[in-house]
């Protein structure tokens, strides 16, 4: 185990315990240096900035809520991502059942780009292809099942290994392998045409 | 799994090659296969691109959030939580007390309205006649809710005949 492994461990412990306390500092140190991690993966899941932030919020306050329980099985990270992934996952579900999924939004960063004064920003050209980049993403996500985007999310953002994946969903190490494969495979599928067009 | 003719595409192999989950004859297998391989070299080139453009289409979200904004919003909450949970935690401990009080003060009020208010002392109500003689005093009087007649005799005794009589 390297050093800055044994520190973060003995780091984390101390922030565990100091949580476990009530100490508002030691949540706040919690809130900002998780922060973007937990945005990021209910981002990679949901798509959706606002509700992304909400999700943000839930869980910090869970964790709040529930630090007195955490036994310390598993870190503070994985246990940090187990819970975005559950609350994630629960939104889309939520959603789901009330058509927002298939709704395409008119928000502008998730479509094209509004009118912005400052000068220093790309072309609209440049704008308008990113945007596209971005709706094309978008889609090809969508398209995956929800369990297969959730693990490619965790591997590609965050750069999970598998068994931090495995804790962090509670599925076996060989489902990982095995779905991380198939949302690849499913991936190439659905970019064919994309690359087709492209040449 | 390794495939020992590079020639041949090798889906799972190109995958871990994609994690870089392969060791070192792999990795050297894999690119000289994609190399030679047209359909493979796309795909890789795909995915790379989309896991590249998919983090920067989370950049541009993270960028769009204002998160020391949040991050108040997300402490005073806690803040709130842990006071509305102090609140109720002394809530509850005093219960011990409430309940025992609650119980003995109904009971106290339930027996002095059951014997007190709802059922006063039978006694009558008004004296509906009286009729005073040199002998003897008839008082007529009626109860309350039964509505019944009562007659109150009293015999004078002779003052004269008793001279013991104080």
């Amino acid at each position: 185990m390297s050093k800055t492994i044994q520190n973060r461990i003995v780091y984390d412990k101390e922030l565990i315990l100091r949580l476990q306390r009530g100490d508002e500092w030691a949540f706040q140190l919690m809130v900002r240096r998780f922060r973007t991690k937990i945005f990021s993966i209910a981002f990679g899941i949901t798509l959706d900035t606002e509700e992304s932030q909400d999700i943000m919020q839930e869980v910090f306050l869970q964790v709040y809520r529930t630090i007195g329980d955490f036994r310390g099985d598993a870190s503070l990270a994985t246990w940090l991502h187990r819970i975005t992934v559950n609350r994630s996952l629960n939104w889309k579900r939520r959603w789901a059942r009330r058509f927002k999924w298939l709704h395409v939004s008119t928000d502008s960063t998730d479509g094209l780009p509004a009118a912005e004064p400052e000068s220093d920003l790309p072309s609209p050209e440049i704008r308008v292809a990113n945007a596209q980049t971005r709706q094309q993403i978008d889609k090809a996500l969508k398209m995956l099942p929800e369990q297969a985007r959730t693990i490619f999310v965790l591997r590609e953002l965050e750069g999970l290994a598998y068994e931090e994946i495995a804790d962090a969903i509670g599925i076996k190490l060989g489902t990982v392998r095995s779905r991380l494969f198939h949302a690849r495979k499913r991936l190439k599928e659905i970019l064919q045409p994309l690359v087709e067009e492209e040449e | 799994m390794t495939h020992p003719d590079s020639n041949v595409c090798d889906e799972m192999l190109l995958d871990r090659y994609l994690d870089g989950d392969v060791d070192a004859g792999e990795r050297v297998q894999m690119e000289a296969h994609i190399a030679a391989c047209r359909q493979c070299r796309r795909q890789v080139a795909a995915l790379e691109a989309f896991s590249q453009n998919l983090n920067d289409r989370v950049q541009h979200a993270v960028d769009s959030v204002d998160f020391v904004a949040l991050e108040k919003q997300v402490l005073n909450k806690a803040l709130r939580q842990y006071r509305s949970r102090g609140g109720l935690s002394r809530f509850v401990a005093s219960l011990k007390y409430i309940i025992p009080a609650t119980v003995t003060a109904g009971l106290l009020l339930f027996f002095t309205y059951s014997n007190y208010v709802l059922k006063p002392p039978p006694v009558p109500s008004a004296i509906i006649n009286s009729f005073t003689g040199s002998m003897s005093s008839v008082m007529i009087f009626e109860t309350p809710e039964t509505r019944q007649t009562i007659l109150w005799y009293t015999e004078e005794t002779d003052v004269e005949s008793e001279p013991n009589a104080v």
